[in-house]
């Protein structure tokens, strides 16, 4: 089947702790799929699209992984962090086609005022907006404010100085800020 | 930052689980337990076969139509992936140099382009003759100190103002970009954050992608070598169209030390159109690295005895009062007439009366800068957008209406005042400048300015060509408080939302899923006549892309043949050849050299737009074997998520 040919499968194995039979995996695949393709979905911009395809993407990657006789303790946390990388990656793809478009919005203190409230549509706004900035301050901001890591982990993930990582968490806060106020005008 | 902040309030709200499409969570379910499957020697579906549906009678048909559609087009998939060569080493070579890069010091480099060798340089001989050659002094300090020099040049023509001459320098300090002129003595510095400087050297320029290019087939890595005193990795990259590359990078820095292909001239500031022919290229005739640089080499001032444009622009700016004006404005192949409200450079607004031309704003454009930001809003589309404010003197439309910035033309010595007019209820003085020879480039045609003899703003303008009228202004008029704050039209939606919309491949297109594809018709590259309904009686599978290549959809022909080939054409393909030149000469090249067979259609008059209105290409589009649309996809498509998409609909069937 042309699905097994993009694999680039090794040779048969079994056994890991996961469990290999169809019917184990099937459970942990309905428990994690929301939340993972929820991971792509609130960190791409909503792009149904996109999240979909990293959502393939980890779950190939993993089903390769306990191929390899993978033995998977925490498995939540283990496809989590295979979507984090896939995440990273994307935004680094889009970092590069992005980067003659990072204009002047750096250094613009807005003087306006986030309005939060807790509806729908205040999160599709911050979706929106959270799409809107670019790749490298997203990236930032995704695994400090919405990951949790601190300043110095994020930077280690993403190969930047913990100063680079500050920088760009403060840029990506104002040009979530603007999006998000350009979202709710 | 405190956890109270709003936008990290805002951020939190964005975690917990969504529910995928059902049909993409089936798919993806089975192709996963197939995989692993595979690996455990058990049969896939054990455990999740999905409950046995009987389908209406009425339905059997199609679906079993669009399920073998799906199944062969699966086939065709499977080969290209099987049949993808695997990535060359010369792009790892590539990937070494561009991760080095990202940590390259400060070097200071002498290049020397050979800009014609052949004869060949697509600019032709009269703009790059045989032989030409550019001497380039490159200082680099860091992403944000940057100089480019012209130092010398061998037959280089004087064909235009616009072509530096020794002398002539870019630089950039971070904010601001400068140019000199040494010809015209002319400088020139406007704010630009954000640039990537070296964009060519850092291996990000867009041309050659060399992640593309050397994926080629024919990548390799060639024996080390020395250039200007450096080892070097030697590699040479062949795209899928045949051109190519031969590099000598810099095995400890990244930095390109030698080329031999086409390439264009951006980092080296060698003017408009300025790229080497495919036989030219560069080579490093002299390399320091850590070298101690002059104190005036990243300087954005200008140099002593340099006209300064910008300044001159920005102080005759600053003595403009406040104003209300109508504007008709008159270019080659285009008109507008213009209202403006101007305060002041960073507060003003502009909105598009009429507007004809490809160049012109639709009528009821308007843009806006204020104390709240900058917006402008699109008519045409029906979409705005907004920025800060930084860049707003920089738009100012009062510039239109200053005779300073083409001062070359207006010099007072050189247009004598020839009558006093009355334009727009205003005194005009009328000078006359009569036509003259250009030091370099085509004469200069004769113009006549008139000008307020109060304000010294232009009221009228006239030269081949060109127009402009002031039809009416006012002084220091009131202006009502909202004039400068932007407010985007009902019914307007933001460009980031237009962007989003356009994702869906199908936005505002004559294309439906299960929906019959509208036929048109085009001609092939053998000379036969094509059209949709042709495809009839088997699937087909449709690829719309330029035949010059700047696409990565473009790669896969190679192995889109094979697959096509190998499934006994029970799918067709089609690759529809949407932009192209010369009778398809591109066309005929590409699919010479990938060995295609499947029809290639020249779509001469735009037909499939026309007919489908299709927004991007690449587009993809899958009909069934009634010419019903499955699926339709734009930009590159990597094979894993064709296979997502012909994965999810099967898994229905």
């Amino acid at each position: 089947m042309f699905v097994i040919a993009i694999m680039d499968v090794s040779a048969p194995r079994a056994g890991a702790v996961l469990g290999l039979d169809a019917r184990s995996f099937g459970a942990f695949y309905d428990d994690a799929l929301p939340r993972i393709y929820g991971y792509f979905v609130h960190r791409c911009g909503g792009s149904t699209a996109v999240a979909e395809d990293l959502t393939q993407e980890t779950f190939l990657a993993a089903a390769a992984e306990l191929a390899k006789d993978r033995r998977v303790t925490a498995p939540t946390a283990w496809i989590h962090g295979i979507a984090r990388h896939k995440l990273l990656d994307h935004y680094r793809r889009e970092k590069r086609a992005e980067r003659s478009l990072v204009a002047a919005w750096d250094e613009q203190q807005l003087e306006a005022e986030l309005v939060v409230e807790d509806s729908h549509e205040t999160r599709e706004r911050a979706m929106a907006a959270l799409g809107a900035v670019a790749a490298s301050q997203r990236a930032a901001l995704v695994l400090c404010y919405l990951d949790g890591y601190s300043v110095a982990e994020a930077a280690r993930l993403l190969g930047k100085s913990t100063e680079a990582v500050e920088s760009l968490l403060a840029r990506g806060r104002q040009s979530f800020k603007r999006a998000y106020l350009e979202e709710s005008a | 930052v405190s956890e109270r902040d709003p936008v990290i309030t805002l951020l939190k709200k964005l975690d917990g689980p969504v529910d995928p499409r059902p049909e993409f969570a089936d798919a993806l379910r089975s192709q996963l337990l197939e995989q692993l499957a595979q690996t455990n020697g058990a049969p896939a579906r054990h455990g999740i076969r999905p409950p046995h549906r009987t389908l209406p009678a009425r339905l059997r048909r199609p679906l079993l139509a669009g399920a073998a559609a799906l199944a062969v087009a699966a086939i065709v998939i499977a080969a290209v992936v099987v049949s993808r060569p695997a990535p060359a080493s010369a792009l790892d070579v590539i990937r070494q140099a561009r991760a080095a890069f990202v940590r390259m010091q400060p070097f200071q480099a002498t290049y020397q382009v050979a800009l014609n060798p052949d004869g060949t340089n697509p600019n032709g001989p009269r703009l790059v003759p045989k032989g030409a050659i550019e001497t380039v002094m490159v200082s680099y300090r860091g992403p944000g100190r940057f100089r480019s020099q012209i130092m010398a040049e061998h037959l280089i023509p004087l064909t235009d103002t616009a072509t530096p001459r020794p002398g002539s320098y870019q630089v950039f300090n971070g904010r601001t970009l400068a140019t000199y002129n040494s010809l015209f003595k002319r400088f020139s510095a406007s704010p630009a954050r954000g640039i990537q400087t070296l964009e060519f050297l850092s291996w990000h320029g867009s041309y050659p992608d060399w992640e593309r290019v050397c994926r080629g087939p024919n990548s390799k890595v060639l024996a080390d070598a020395q250039i200007a005193g450096r080892d070097a990795r030697h590699i040479r990259c062949t795209n899928f169209t045949g051109e190519s590359w031969e590099l000598w990078i810099d095995r400890r820095t990244g930095l390109l030390l030698k080329i031999i292909g086409q390439v264009g001239g951006d980092d080296f500031f060698l003017g408009g159109g300025a790229g080497t022919s495919a036989k030219g290229g560069f080579q490093i005739e002299e390399l320091r690295y850590n070298p101690s640089f002059a104190a005036e080499t990243f300087s954005v001032k200008a140099p002593p005895g340099a006209f300064d444009i910008q300044g001159v622009v920005r102080a005759e700016l600053a003595t403009v009062p406040s104003f209300q004006a109508v504007v008709y404005s008159r270019s080659t192949g285009s008109s507008s007439t213009e209202e403006v409200w101007r305060l002041n450079s960073h507060t003003w607004r502009e909105k598009t009366l009429a507007g004809t031309g490809a160049g012109a704003s639709g009528a009821g454009s308007f843009s806006v800068s204020g104390p709240t930001g900058e917006g402008s809003y699109d008519a045409h589309d029906k979409t705005y957008s907004r920025s800060s404010t930084a860049d707003a003197a920089e738009s100012d439309p009062a510039q239109s209406l200053l005779p300073v910035d083409t001062t070359y033309v207006f010099s007072p010595a050189e247009c004598p005042v020839v009558g006093h007019d009355r334009i727009a209820g205003r005194d005009a003085v009328h000078r006359h400048c009569p036509a003259r020879r250009s030091p370099a480039g085509p004469p200069i045609a004769s113009s006549d300015i008139w000008a307020d003899s109060a304000t010294g703003l232009l009221l009228k303008y006239e030269t081949r060509g060109h127009e402009l009228r002031v039809l009416s202004i006012v002084y220091r008029p009131t202006f009502r408080p909202a004039t400068f704050r932007f407010v985007a039209p009902p019914g307007s939606i933001s460009q980031q939302r237009l962007n989003q919309l356009e994702e869906n491949p199908y936005y505002k297109t004559k294309l439906a899923p299960g929906k019959l594809a509208p036929n048109w018709q085009a001609t092939t590259l053998a000379g036969g006549r094509f059209q949709v309904t042709d495809l009839r009686g088997k699937p087909a599978l449709l690829l719309f892309v330029p035949d010059d290549c700047s696409d990565p959809a473009c790669d896969d022909l190679a192995a889109l043949e094979r697959a096509y080939q190998k499934s006994n054409h029970r799918t067709q393909v089609v690759w529809v050849d949407i932009w192209f030149g010369e009778k398809g000469r591109g066309a005929k090249k590409v699919g010479r050299r990938n060995h295609l067979t499947f029809p290639i259609v020249l779509d001469h008059n735009e037909a499939s737009h026309k007919a489908w209105a299709f927004g991007g290409y690449p587009f993809w589009l899958l009909l069934d074997s009634r010419g019903r649309v499955i699926e339709a996809r734009f930009k590159p498509q990597r094979v894993a998520q064709l296979t997502a998409m012909l994965a999810e609909r099967r898994a229905p069937h």
